[in-house]
């Protein structure tokens, strides 16, 4: 049933990608780009975050009136605010696309979890940069916000309490709880970068910026809402009051919305169990190495008298897992004499998928059980190269 | 009948090319009369239109593939 539904997940993203096709410029295609998307929000998010930071005061009575000056003395201040807002919102469908395009065309299993794991991360940290970000403004959101995660927190058996003290810098709201909230936003967010390291260094060619037509296309959008919906706060909040006006961004804190309909308490183990589903994803499926393709060919070894350093396989690796060092010794083929680097395979990336070998020109790569020998074999036998071989 | 349609590409580009230059003066209309978020609306209009200025160039094929 499952499988069934991933099928035809599958085709209608395919189906989705065909039609694009055909409005606009394969190579335009954004649907190709939804990582690439991601970064940029980020970046943008990054940028304009360093900028509104700069007249940012985290206390309990300046936070409010520094972001009000920022909106409305500042030249631009509005429109940097927006932008940053914005940003977050699409930041947010950009990573939702990936997660579900990556999902749905089986690019998260077998080598790919690393991806999926440090995605899932990336997720939850950007999740709770962008609901941090909310209460820094220290209106009746943020106080209302503020007081559904303590309640939420507190309900967390054994360390609740303790969780309570370090979200808000003490045992209740003091002065030292908006330069907390600064930490928890600034922090996770620079986390993020990391955490893209972990995301990408399995990855060749990772598409890691959409093309400039998206770029052009991503922040004339922002500056147009942001222009057209100026970003705005909600009445300041007040000492010891408790708000009850609930206007909240649900898209990004419909985790509050289900707090308010239930309790805190509910929302937040909802929001455990959905992260702990997704960290599962790609072991999902069980299936048997055969009905998985796998081949168990051994990781790709380099023949180091014929390897000339050429590089081809170090660019046609998917998986990041050849590294060109300085040749220690020349090799013994003719091509391979005058060398200057020699390609090293870093095993515990290698998936043994033996592309490396196709973009080989000297025979310097070899799956070790899959020699060139037991191919002409198979063929000779008649069988298929994709049939399991048995070690 | 694509020789048609890139003719067609290239007349609207060129069209909002002109849209383009309406948005630099609207720019600089909302920053000389304190009108900022006019100022920040035109160009992100103007950044709209250039992206789909390249895109009519692709299509007209005036631009290849990198
Ligand atoms: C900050 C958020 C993220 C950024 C900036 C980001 C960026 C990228 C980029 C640039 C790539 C390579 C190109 C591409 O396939 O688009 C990539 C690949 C990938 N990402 Fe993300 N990503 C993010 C979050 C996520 C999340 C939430 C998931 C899923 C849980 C995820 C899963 C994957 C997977 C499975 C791949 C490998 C795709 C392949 O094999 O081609 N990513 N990511
Ligand atoms: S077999 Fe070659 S191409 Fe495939 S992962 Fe291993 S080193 Fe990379
Ligand atoms: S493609 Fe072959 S010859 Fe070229 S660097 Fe890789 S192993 Fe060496």
């Amino acid at each position: 049933m499952y499988r069934r539904l991933l099928l035809a997940l599958q085709s209608a993203t395919l189906r989705l990608d065909t039609w694009v096709n055909r409005v606009l410029p394969q190579d335009f295609n954004p649907l190709y780009y939804t990582g690439g998307l991601a970064n940029l929000f980020l970046t943008i998010l990054v940028v304009s975050g360093i900028l509104i930071f700069l007249y940012y005061e985290p206390s309990l009575e300046g936070a409010y009136a520094s972001v009000e000056f920022l909106t409305h003395h500042v030249p631009y201040g509005v429109v940097f605010r927006g932008i940053h807002r914005y940003a977050a919102d699409a930041y947010l469908v950009a990573i939702l696309l990936h997660l579900f395009r990556n999902w749905f065309t089986d690019r998260y299993r077998e080598a790919r979890d690393s991806q999926w794991l440090s995605g899932m991360f990336l997720l939850v940290v950007s999740g709770f940069a962008g609901f941090t970000g909310y209460l820094l403004v220290w209106d009746e959101r943020s106080q209302l916000l503020t007081s559904l995660t303590t309640q939420a927190l507190r309900s967390v058996p054994l360390i609740g309490g303790w969780l309570e003290r370090v979200f808000l810098g003490g045992p209740g709201v003091s002065d030292t709880t908006l330069p907390r909230f600064l930490f928890l936003h600034i922090g996770p967010a620079m986390t993020l970068y990391v955490l893209l390291w972990w995301h990408y260094v399995r990855l060749r060619h990772p598409k890691i910026w959409p093309p400039a037509v998206w770029v052009l296309f991503s922040l004339g959008l922002l500056f147009i809402l942001a222009s057209a919906l100026p970003a705005a706060s909600g009445p300041p909040a007040q000492p010891g009051a408790s708000p009850e006006g609930f206007q909240v961004d649900w898209f990004f804190l419909w985790p509050y919305v289900l707090a308010r309909w239930t309790a805190p308490g509910w929302a937040l183990a909802l929001v455990v169990a959905l992260v702990v589903y997704g960290m599962v994803i790609p072991y999902t499926l069980r299936e048997t190495p055969e009905q998985r393709g796998l081949r168990a060919l051994g990781q790709a070894v380099v023949v180091e008298e014929n390897c000339t350093g050429c590089e081809l396989c170090y660019y046609d690796c998917p998986y990041n897992a050849i590294y060109m060092v300085p040749s220690p010794y020349p090799g013994k083929s003719r091509a391979a004499a005058n060398r200057k680097l020699l390609a090293v395979v870093v095993d515990s990336r290698c998936v043994e998928c033996g592309i490396c070998i196709g973009a080989c020109p000297f025979e310097a790569l070899e799956l070790p059980r899959m020699l060139d020998k037991d191919v002409q074999q198979r063929i000779r036998r008649g069988a298929g190269a994709a049939a399991p071989v048995a070690s | 009948m694509t020789e048609d349609r890139s003719s067609w590409y290239v007349a609207l580009a060129g069209f909002l090319a002109v849209l383009a230059l309406a948005c630099v003066a609207l720019m600089v209309y909302g920053e000389w009369f304190d009108r900022r978020l006019v100022a920040s609306g035109a160009m992100g209009v103007l950044l709209v239109l250039y992206a789909a200025i390249v895109v009519l160039f692709r299509k007209a094929r005036l631009t290849a593939e990198e």
